[in-house]
């Protein structure tokens, strides 16, 4: 049975699209062409499929409901199947997958010549002679450097093309690594070519992917893109769950493959007028459970006790073998991980900050989903995670969004309760994604709006106006209102209540903690820091006094903070252009010890202390 | 006995310096801690706890206010074990076997001998073994806490491992639901630290001391 469904989005045109009843109104969303996020994997505990239901029949929780024209009801479209042959389905802005995040990537390293690893070289072949009797691949390999490389399949495939009259100049690509050297291609000496790189930093959330040109290492384009299983589920731990079986496993690799790099790969060489067979190195880097799904093996021992990963570390791997569409003997690099928890996303931060030659200690923190943050004392290293959970990037607060066009990055709160709302893209406001949600508990702590557990003040809130209620589960909460419906584009007030709070409070007591207790291993205070080296797109864009001021940062003096942004993007171009970083990295990922915070006494004690706001007295030093 | 007020309001403020130097103070001067308990500190917790239902209070200060309740209970526990002091009733908690994550179990922990249980606390990473273990100790329910989806599985082994005693089961946990506690066949679900207390006290045929 199929029921013909009409999907109207926030912005844009409704589309219609016939549905198996069957399936539930996600996938009958996604085949309309409207993605919807489902972080949980359809447990119904994130409420981001949120959705609003118009005329027609349906399932909802196994409960038969019949909505009349007239106000819609609001559902969650992973656990509602359409029971007639006509619906009408209203699709909230929040709910839906956005194709363009605007995390914009930066990162700052230092000029080096680029030294790649895949390197293109200029030879003449003589042409053969009669005796004693060779092949083409002999007499290649004669006038190539030393080692000699071994052909690959393409390269042989290509070498009759390549000769004019059975030798001559041509360009042979060869790939170095400790295992000896590859001839990946090769081509006549006028073709126009040169040889590309991509590096991707796989987030749980955004994926960045940076077309290289290796011999110059110039960066021909970037492109971004959510990570598409979000689809299925949001954070790593509901990724894990889904992964379990293992068709769904398959479906998460093709998420990432299919749906997610491959369309990078054809934006950024679309965008430079390249060819996607021209990329002969893939580098990345990521947290253990995105390497774990990108290659397709099972992480589910990440999930429990003792937290074991697979593999940490993975040899050189045919990218084509994993369907990406470059060459088809480009080789796939990832950025090898510390632990099942501290990721290959950190051993590219440690790279790039250089911590373990740095003097005096030094903490670094990748601030993401998942907290990871690494300390360097006397030398040595000790890492940690803490699941901070994703209420910075906006999920889970009811005005939360993610950093793209249309949500407000930044804010001010004067005493008397004035806003000033600065929105990306200049528009009306969608929702604050993770700087203005810290900007804005910084603020409402200084003014006291806020007192140290996160409840407001309703007497200041009630005098400026913006006092509002909330009902959620049968409960009323208190609520800031910041913008009024009219002012924003979903045309509804933008609130953030006392519940909201709470979960920012958690979030960031996670990571206070994790890096405090990290401290206290070491027996060392907050303002013994030399630096605090702040890693991840985030970082970038995060106010550090504001962060300092409602404790999700230990207080430091500000010049002592140094925002490196994104090293895992970084250090994956690293890879491409820099042929010593492989094996560096392999280096520095046995480096740290990893401290397990569940085991640490102090933590509970540090996480509960750190779930205040600081007393406001306490203004971090500006210099 | 009269509410000590200024224990009352320490416990529910988390101000665990003061909590521990007042009930210091009423052990020094000689009071009757068992009807201080009920009087001040067991009020507190409840107080806490109905608070927290109605969205008076959340999660950071609960816990806040759990430590504080702790930093008291220390003082006292022992002196109710001289006493020979009889709980209501004897209960277990515990994470399940893979979770480590134990500072909404502690919660519950404290919420529970807040509420006058004697808590048997099986720690982290517990196997069937070791909540059958409290059971043949007497305990009279079984309370599974975990944080994680991966581990939360776990709790449907300890429920057909245990449905054969008489203890009653009770899970909880950020991924945990309602629906799925009906799934697997637990006796009872609690959606936070206080309903987790007051679906034990249900489930015992207690009501609210």
């Amino acid at each position: 049975m199929t029921a013909t469904i009409q999907f109207h989005p926030a912005r844009g045109a409704a589309r219609s699209c016939a549905a198996a009843r069957a399936e539930p109104l996600t996938v009958a969303a996604e085949t309309a062409g409207f993605p919807l996020d489902a972080r949980c994997g359809g447990q119904g505990v994130c409420g981001r499929c949120r959705v609003e239901l118009g005329p027609g029949e349906y399932e909802v929780d196994g409960k038969r409901i019949c909505v009349p024209a007239g106000p819609r009801q609001e559902a969650l479209a992973f656990r509602t199947w359409v029971a007639s042959d006509q619906a009408v389905v209203f699709l909230p802005a929040g709910s839906q997958i956005e194709e363009e995040g605007h995390i914009v990537t930066d990162f700052v390293l230092s000029e080096q010549p680029p030294d790649p690893r895949i390197t293109r070289h200029a030879a003449t072949v003589p042409p053969p002679a009669r005796h004693p009797p060779h092949c083409d691949v002999k007499r290649l390999g004669d006038v190539l450097p030393a080692p000699r490389p071994d052909a690959t399949l393409e390269a042989l495939r290509q070498l009759p093309a390549a000769f004019d009259d059975g030798g001559g100049p041509v360009q042979a690509v060869i790939a170095r690594s400790a295992d000896g050297a590859r001839l990946l291609d090769v081509r006549p000496a006028a073709a126009a070519f040169s040889p590309l790189g991509l590096a991707v930093d796989v987030g749980t959330t955004t994926v960045v992917a940076l077309l290289v040109e290796l011999e110059t290492g110039l960066i021909l384009g970037r492109a971004s893109r959510y990570n598409q299983q979000i689809r299925c589920a949001g954070d790593v731990a509901s990724r894990i769950t889904y992964a379990s079986d293992p068709e769904r496993l398959k479906t998460l690799q093709r998420l990432i493959v299919q749906d997610t790099l491959n369309p990078l790969i054809r934006a950024v060489t679309r965008h430079a007028d390249r060819d996607p067979r021209d990329i002969l190195h893939v580098a990345v880097a990521g947290n253990t459970v995105m390497m774990h799904l990108l290659l397709g093996v099972d992480p589910h021992s990440i999930g429990r006790v003792p937290f074991e990963p697979v593999f940490t570390a993975v040899p050189l791997w045919p990218a084509a073998a994993l369907g990406l569409r470059v060459h088809p003997e480009a080789e796939l690099e990832c950025a090898p991980a510390c632990s099942a928890y501290v990721g290959g996303d950190l051993t590219a931060d440690l790279d790039i900050c250089n911590l373990a030659a740095r003097q005096g200690p030094t903490l670094l923190v990748d601030i993401g989903t998942n907290g990871e943050m690494i300390l360097q004392h006397n030398g040595a290293l000790y890492g940690c995670a803490t699941a901070a959970g994703p209420a910075f990037e906006g999920a889970g607060i009811s005005c939360g969004t993610r950093a793209a066009v249309g949500a407000v990055d930044h804010l001010q709160v004067s005493p008397d309760l004035e806003m000033d709302l600065h929105v990306l893209g200049d528009g009306r406001p969608t929702g604050l994604c993770g700087t203005a949600l810290i900007d804005f508990l910084a603020a409402a702590n200084a003014v006291g709006l806020l007192n140290a557990c996160g409840r407001f003040d309703l007497d200041r809130l009630r005098t400026a106006g913006r006092y509002r209620t909330v009902e959620a589960e049968g409960r009323t909460l208190h609520a800031c209102l910041l913008a009024p419906a009219a002012e924003t584009a979903g045309g509804r007030d933008l609130l953030l209540s006392e519940a909201d709070v709470a979960q920012l409070l958690k979030a960031k007591a996670a990571l206070l903690a994790g890096a405090q207790t990290l401290l206290d291993v070491r027996g060392l205070e907050a303002a013994e820091l030399k630096c605090l080296v702040l890693a991840g797109g985030f970082a970038r864009y995060l106010d550090p006094r504001h962060a300092m001021a409602m404790g999700l940062l230990p207080r430091v003096p500000l010049e002592r903070i140094e925002i490196i942004g994104n090293g895992s993007l970084a250090g994956a171009y690293r890879l491409l252009t820099d042929a010593s970083a492989g094996p560096r990295l392999l280096h520095l990922a046995r480096l740290p010890e990893i401290i397990e915070l569940n085991h640490t006494p102090t933590f509970e004690d540090r996480f509960i202390d750190a779930l205040q706001l600081p007393d406001p007295a306490e203004t971090p030093h500006a210099s | 006995m009269a509410r000590n007020e200024a224990l009352f309001e320490a416990i529910c403020k988390g101000k665990r310096n003061d909590v521990t130097a007042l009930v210091q103070g009423e052990i020094d001067a000689g009071t009757d801690i068992i009807a201080l308990m009920n009087s001040s500190m067991i009020p507190a917790m409840r107080d806490m706890g109905e608070r927290f239902s109605r969205n008076e209070v959340y999660v950071p200060e609960m816990l806040i206010a759990a430590r504080a309740m702790q930093a008291g209970l220390n003082l006292i526990e022992p002196i109710l074990a001289d006493k020979g002091h009889k709980a209501k009733a004897k209960v277990c908690i515990g994470t399940v076997k893979g979770d480590l994550h134990d500072i909404g179990k502690n919660l519950v922990a404290i919420m529970l001998k807040g509420a006058g249980f004697d808590v048997i606390d099986c720690g982290v990473d517990c196997d069937t073994a070791k909540f059958e273990q409290a059971v043949q100790d007497g305990a009279q329910a079984v309370l599974c806490s975990a944080l994680l989806t991966t581990t939360m599985p776990y709790m449907k082994e300890v429920v057909a491992k245990l449905k054969d005693s008489s203890a009653k089961i009770i899970i909880g946990g950020a991924p945990v639901t309602r629906q799925y506690a009906e799934e697997i066949g637990a006796d009872g679900y609690g959606a936070d630290a206080f309903e987790g207390v007051t679906e034990v006290e249900r489930l015992l045929g207690l009501t609210a001391a």
